[in-house]
C-alpha cells in the first residue's frame, strides 16, 4: 500500500499503524501513553498527526496506514496542537525535574523539551496535591499525565485491579477506590505500575541516605548480592543495547561504591533448588499437597496469601534465593569472616519492588536493605561511575558461583528448568509441570485447575509479564516506541543463551552449594536448613 | 398508567406482508432517516452495516441519555410513547439479527424510567416483543454517557469514558459484539416509516425552544424549516420590549447563530456551515440582555465539569478555557489572552478523543466570529449586554426582611434579621431575583 508522509512516497506491505510506519520511516512521533504491550489507551493526544482530508488530527497510535493516505506530522497545526498538549499537562504539574527520580528517563519532560513547551502557558489552577507512599510505591499525582497506563496494567496484566480514576475531568486522580490506601488493597507490591509510569508521578522508595552511610562506616561490612536478571538490564542506562550482559562491568562498578564484597544471587538460587527439589520429591512420595507452587516470587506470594489462601499448603515452604542468601550470609558467611551478623550491612540488588515488601517478613529480615535495578542506575549516575569504562571483574567467593540453572531463575520458566534439570534421575515418575507469568495468567490457570480440566505436579508462577527481566524494578524503555515487553525479551535471551554456555549444568553439580552442605548445613533435610532455608505463609485474605 | 396498549402495527405489518431484513432496512435507508442524536448518520446505511456482521450475538441499544441543558425532546417521547421506542427496536432487532435490546436512560428522568418500565411490562405480558428481550439500564448521571462508546461502557459496568473509534460500535459494541444505538428519537420515526412507507415520511425533527421567547416548547417542524419560521412565527417571537439577537443551537456543542442569519434553513449541512450544529434539538433564543462571552463561559464550564477526563485537550483545555473566558468576564483580559481562546480551541477540536470535547470549544468559537465587538469590549472593561461586571449589592434602604436570602438559588446572600444583609459576588450567579422580589428595591446592580 502507497502512502505519502510529510510528501515523500513510501510503499508498505504490512497492515500497521501511523505511528508504526512513521517510525519505520525515521520519523520520530512523540508517545506517553502509548506501550507496544500495553496497547492504545490513546490517551495523551501527543502523537496527533494530520491526515490530508480528515476534519481533525488524528492519533498515530491506533490510526491504521490506508492506501493514499497523505499523513503530515510535522506541519505548523500538529506542532502547535503537540506543543499545547503539553503545555497543559505542564501546567499544574510540580515540575521539580532536577530532583526528580525520573530525571532523564521522563517522557513528559523529554517531549516538553524537544517542543519547547513553556510550563508557563497557561496559569495553573488548583494546588498541587501532596505525594503520598504506600507498599514501598510513593505516587505523586502532582506528577501525573492521566494516561491510565498504570491503571491499565494492574487490571489488564495482574488482574489485580486497585487502581482507577476518582472523580471525573479536571478534578479526578488515579488512585484506589475512594482514595484508599494502596496498603489496604489487594495490592501485591509488583511494581508494574511504577515500570510502567511514563513520567515522575510513580517512584520506589530508597532509603539511600543511610546505604551511604553504611558504605562509608569503617565498623561496617557492606556486602551486595545482585539477582540474576540485573546483569542483563543494567547496561541499558549506560549506553549498551538491551539485553547486553554486562555482569563483569556491574561487579566492578558496585565495587567502586564501596561494597566490600559482590556476590552473585544465583548461587541462592542453587541453593533454593535443592531445598525446593527435596521438598518436591517428597510430595511426589507421599502424594500429598500437589501441584506444587513456587515460591520465589514474593508479589505472587502476596497474590496467593491475599486471594487465595486456600493455596498456601501448596506452596514450597523453601525461601526465596534472596532470602536464603540473607540466611547464609548472616550465619555461615558471618563464621567464615570472623564477623557478628549485626556487622553484616546486606543490601540485595533486585528487578523488584515486591522485595522491598518481601524484607519486611518475619524470617527474611537478614537482608538489611532492596535497592531495584532503576535505584542502582541512579546511585551510579550520582556518583559519577560510569559502567561502560569499567574493567570487567569476577564476583567474590565463597558466595557466588553458580550453575546455568540459577541464572535462570531471572526470567520466567527458569525455576522450573532449574528444578527439574536438577530432579531429572531422581523423579519417581513423569512430572507435568507448568509455567505461567502475569498474575492474570496465573489466575486463569488457577481457575482451570480448580474447575478440573487441568493437573499438574509442579506450577512455576512469577507475578510480572515475562517474569524478573520485566521485573517492576527494571528500567523502562527509552526508544520512542516504547516496548518494555520487547526489551525483556532480549534479557531472556541472553540468560538463555549464558545458560547454554554454562558448563555447570545444574545445582547440585555445583561444588560452591557442595561445600555448604559438607561444611555446614548436612543435608537439604537437615534441622538447620530447614530452620534458615524454609519460612511459612499466612492467612491474609 | 395509560399510554394505549400499543398495537404494533408495523411489526404486524412485518409479519403480515412478509418483509425480509434487507426490505426493512431498504424501507429504512429510502426515508432518508438520519441519526437525530447529533451527527447524522443515515440510520439505514448503519443499520446495514449491522446486519453484514457476522456474528452469534448482536446488541440494539436506545440511548435516552439525553443531557444537553434545556433539551428535552427524548423524554417526551419517553413519557408519552414508550410502546413506539419498544416497537422500533424489536423492527431493528429483526432487521440486523439481534435479540436483545437496552434501553438506557438517564436516572434523571424518574417518571420516563416508569413509564418505560409499565410499556415494557405491558408489552411483555401481551407477547408483542415476540423473543426479543429489552433491559432498562439507568445512567448515573454523567452526560458523556451519552458518546455511544461511553454510553456502551457504562452499560457494561465499567467506568463511562469513551474508547477511540475505529471500531465502531457497528462491529465491536456492547460486550465487543456489534451493536445498533440510535437515538430515542430517532427509534421514534421508526415505525411510521415502516407503516406508511418511505415516501410518505417528512423527515421532522423536534426542537425544544426555550429562552427569549414568547412561546417557548417542543416544536416539531420538517427539516429545512427557516430559523425565522420557526422563532417568530411558531414560538411568538421576541418576549415585549426585546429584541432577539441569536439562537443558540446543539447544546454545548453547538454555536450560535445570529439574527442576520436567521434565514438558515434548519438542516443538519446548513447549520453546519454556518457554525452550529443541528445536534439533538436543543435551541436556545437570545435577546439582547445576554452577554455572548457569558453564554459561551456557561457551555465551556458545562462540558468542563462534564469531561469525563480522559484525554489531555478535552480535560484541561477546556478547564483553562474556561479559566481564560472568566478573565474576560471579570474584566482582566487581554489581548493575548483572546489570541489564546482561539488557539486553544482550535486545538482542543483538533486533538479531542471524542465527540463531547472535539465540540465543547464550538460556542466560543462561533460566539467569536459572530460577536467579536462582544469580545472586544470587554478588554475595554464594558458588557453590552450589561451582565458581567456589574454585580448586584444591597444599599442601606434594606430593612432585613431576609426574603432575598431564603430566595437566592445559590444562598449568595446572609445577614441577620431586621439588619442590612449582603451579598457575595464570589457565589453571585447575577440572576437578578434579588432585586426582583426585594419588597423596599434596596438591591441595586445589574442592568
Amino acid at each position: 500500500m502507497q502512502i505519502t508522509i510529510n510528501h515523500q512516497v513510501y510503499t508498505f506491505i504490512q497492515p500497521q499503524t501511523i505511528l508504526a510506519a512513521c517510525t519505520a520511516v525515521g520519523i520520530a512521533i512523540p508517545t506517553l501513553c502509548y506501550e507496544k504491550s500495553i496497547g492504545v489507551i490513546a490517551s495523551c493526544r501527543v502523537c496527533v498527526v494530520e491526515v490530508v482530508g480528515r476534519r481533525g488530527l488524528v492519533t498515530a497510535c491506533n490510526t491504521p496506514i490506508a492506501e493514499g493516505m497523505q499523513i503530515l506530522t510535522n506541519s505548523p497545526r500538529v506542532n502547535q496542537a503537540r506543543k499545547t498538549t503539553l503545555e497543559l499537562l505542564l501546567a499544574d504539574h510540580r515540575l521539580n525535574c532536577l530532583a526528580c527520580d525520573r530525571r532523564e528517563d521522563c517522557r513528559l519532560r523529554r517531549f516538553a523539551s524537544q517542543y519547547g513547551a513553556d510550563k508557563n502557558a497557561f496559569a495553573p489552577s488548583k494546588p498541587l496535591p501532596a505525594p503520598v507512599t504506600s507498599n514501598h510505591i510513593t505516587r505523586d499525582n502532582a506528577k501525573c499525565i492521566k494516561c491510565g497506563r498504570c491503571v491499565r496494567v494492574c487490571k489488564n496484566f495482574q488482574q489485580v485491579g486497585v487502581l482507577g480514576t476518582n472523580g471525573r475531568g479536571f478534578t479526578g486522580e488515579i488512585g484506589c477506590a475512594f482514595g484508599g490506601d494502596l496498603a489496604t488493597t489487594k495490592c501485591i507490591a509488583c511494581g508494574q505500575c511504577v515500570a510502567n509510569c511514563p513520567t515522575g508521578a510513580l517512584s520506589e522508595t530508597a532509603d539511600l541516605p543511610t546505604l551511604l552511610q553504611k558504605l562509608n562506616d569503617p565498623a561496617v561490612h557492606c556486602i551486595v548480592a545482585t539477582a540474576p536478571s540485573i546483569r542483563v538490564a543494567l547496561g541499558e542506562a549506560f549506553g549498551f543495547k538491551p539485553g547486553t550482559n554486562v555482569q563483569g562491568k556491574m561487579v566492578a562498578a558496585l565495587r567502586r561504591l564501596g561494597f566490600a564484597k559482590v556476590f552473585d544471587l544465583d548461587f541462592a538460587a542453587d541453593l533454593t533448588i535443592m531445598q525446593e527439589g527435596a521438598e518436591l520429591l517428597e510430595r511426589l512420595h507421599t502424594g500429598q499437597n500437589l501441584p506444587q507452587f513456587t515460591s520465589c516470587c514474593p508479589g505472587w506470594v502476596n497474590y496467593v496469601e491475599q486471594s487465595h489462601p486456600e493455596l498456601i499448603p501448596h506452596l514450597s515452604t523453601a525461601k526465596s534465593p534472596m532470602g536464603m542468601f540473607g540466611a547464609i550470609a548472616k550465619s555461615y558467611y558471618a563464621q567464615k569472616m570472623g564477623l557478628k551478623p549485626e556487622q553484616i550491612y546486606l543490601v540485595a540488588l533486585m528487578p523488584c519492588i515486591t522485595k522491598m515488601d518481601e524484607i519486611t517478613r518475619d524470617d527474611i529480615k537478614d537482608v538489611d536493605l532492596v535497592l531495584t535495578t532503576r535505584v542502582v542506575i541512579r546511585l551510579l549516575k550520582q556518583q559519577g561511575i560510569d559502567m561502560a569504562k569499567m574493567p570487567d571483574e569476577l564476583f567474590d567467593d565463597p558466595l557466588s558461583l553458580s550453575s546455568g540453572a540459577g541464572l535462570r531463575f531471572g526470567t520466567s520458566g527458569g525455576v522450573c528448568e532449574a528444578a527439574l534439570r536438577n530432579l531429572q534421575d531422581q523423579l519417581p515418575r513423569p512430572v507435568k509441570s507448568v509455567v505461567v507469568s502475569g498474575i492474570a495468567n496465573a489466575e486463569k490457570l488457577l481457575q482451570q485447575i480448580k474447575a478440573g480440566t487441568v493437573h499438574y505436579d509442579f506450577i512455576e508462577v512469577m507475578a510480572c509479564p515475562g517474569g524478573c527481566v520485566n521485573g517492576g524494578g527494571q528500567p523502562s524503555d527509552q526508544s520512542l516506541i516504547q516496548d518494555n515487553r520487547g526489551n525483556a525479551k532480549k534479557r531472556a535471551a541472553t540468560i538463555k543463551r549464558l545458560d547454554k554456555y554454562n558448563t555447570l549444568r545444574k545445582a547440585s553439580d555445583n561444588p560452591a552449594i557442595k561445600q555448604l552442605y559438607a561444611e555446614f548445613l548436612g543435608d537439604p533435610a537437615s534441622k538447620l536448613a530447614q530452620q534458615l532455608l524454609h519460612t511459612k505463609f499466612c492467612d491474609r485474605a | 398508567m395509560d399510554f394505549g396498549k400499543g398495537d404494533y402495527a408495523a411489526l404486524k405489518k412485518i409479519r403480515d406482508e412478509h418483509l425480509t431484513p434487507a426490505d426493512v432496512i431498504k424501507i429504512i435507508t429510502d426515508s432518508g432517516l438520519r441519526g437525530r442524536g447529533g451527527a447524522g448518520f443515515p440510520t439505514g446505511k448503519k443499520w446495514s452495516l449491522i446486519a453484514q456482521e457476522v456474528s452469534d450475538e448482536k446488541y440494539v441499544i436506545c440511548n435516552g441519555d439525553e443531557g444537553d441543558p434545556g433539551a428535552f425532546m427524548d423524554r417526551a417521547i419517553m413519557e408519552e410513547f414508550p410502546h413506539t421506542l419498544l416497537e422500533a427496536m424489536v423492527i431493528a432487532g429483526y432487521a440486523v439479527g439481534a435479540r436483545q435490546g437496552v434501553i438506557y436512560v438517564r436516572a434523571e428522568y424518574p417518571l420516563a424510567v416508569e413509564c418505560l418500565q409499565a410499556a415494557l411490562d405491558q408489552a411483555r405480558t401481551n407477547g408483542s416483543l415476540g423473543d426479543f428481550a429489552v433491559t432498562i439500564r439507568l445512567g448515573a448521571g454523567a452526560f458523556v454517557c451519552g458518546e455511544e462508546t461511553a454510553l456502551i461502557n457504562s452499560v457494561m459496568g465499567q467506568r463511562g469514558e469513551p474508547n477511540p473509534r475505529p471500531p465502531y460500535p457497528t462491529t465491536r459494541g456492547l460486550y465487543g459484539k456489534p451493536t445498533v444505538i440510535n437515538n430515542v428519537e430517532t427509534w421514534a420515526n421508526v415505525p411510521n416509516i415502516i407503516l406508511y412507507g418511505a415516501q410518505h415520511f417528512k423527515n421532522t425533527k423536534i426542537f425544544a425552544v426555550s429562552g427569549a421567547v414568547q412561546k417557548p416548547g417542543l416544536v416539531e417542524v420538517p427539516l429545512g424549516t427557516t430559523i425565522t419560521h420557526l422563532v417568530y412565527d411558531l414560538c411568538g417571537g421576541a418576549k415585549a420590549g426585546h429584541t432577539i439577537k441569536a439562537v443558540q443551537i446543539g447544546g454545548p456543542s453547538g454555536g450560535c447563530i445570529p439574527a442576520r442569519l436567521f434565514d438558515t434553513p434548519l438542516d443538519y449541512e446548513s447549520v453546519k456551515a454556518v457554525g452550529a450544529i443541528l445536534g439533538s434539538g436543543g435551541l436556545v433564543v437570545l435577546d439582547e440582555t445576554t452577554c455572548m462571552v457569558d453564554f459561551a463561559k456557561f457551555f465551556v464550564k458545562f462540558s468542563a465539569s462534564e469531561s469525563c477526563g480522559k484525554c489531555t485537550p478535552c480535560r484541561i483545555g477546556n478547564q483553562k478555557l474556561g479559566e481564560l473566558l472568566d478573565k474576560l468576564t471579570a474584566g482582566k483580559g487581554t489581548v493575548a489572552d483572546l489570541q489564546q481562546i482561539e488557539q486553544l480551541s482550535q486545538m482542543i477540536i483538533d486533538s479531542s478523543l471524542c465527540g463531547l470535547g472535539q465540540s465543547s470549544p464550538n460556542p466560543v468559537l462561533s460566539a467569536l466570529r459572530y460577536f467579536p465587538d462582544e469580545f472586544q469590549a470587554h478588554l475595554h472593561g464594558n458588557c453590552p449586554a450589561g451582565v458581567c461586571f456589574h454585580g448586584y449589592h444591597i444599599t442601606d434602604h434594606c430593612v432585613g426582611c431576609g426574603l432575598c436570602a431564603r430566595q437566592c438559588p445559590v444562598h449568595a446572600i446572609s445577614g441577620a434579621p431586621k439588619t442590612q444583609h449582603c451579598i457575595d459576588p464570589q457565589i453571585c450567579i447575577k440572576c437578578g431575583l434579588c432585586a426582583k422580589i426585594c419588597p423596599v428595591r434596596a438591591i441595586k446592580g445589574g442592568n
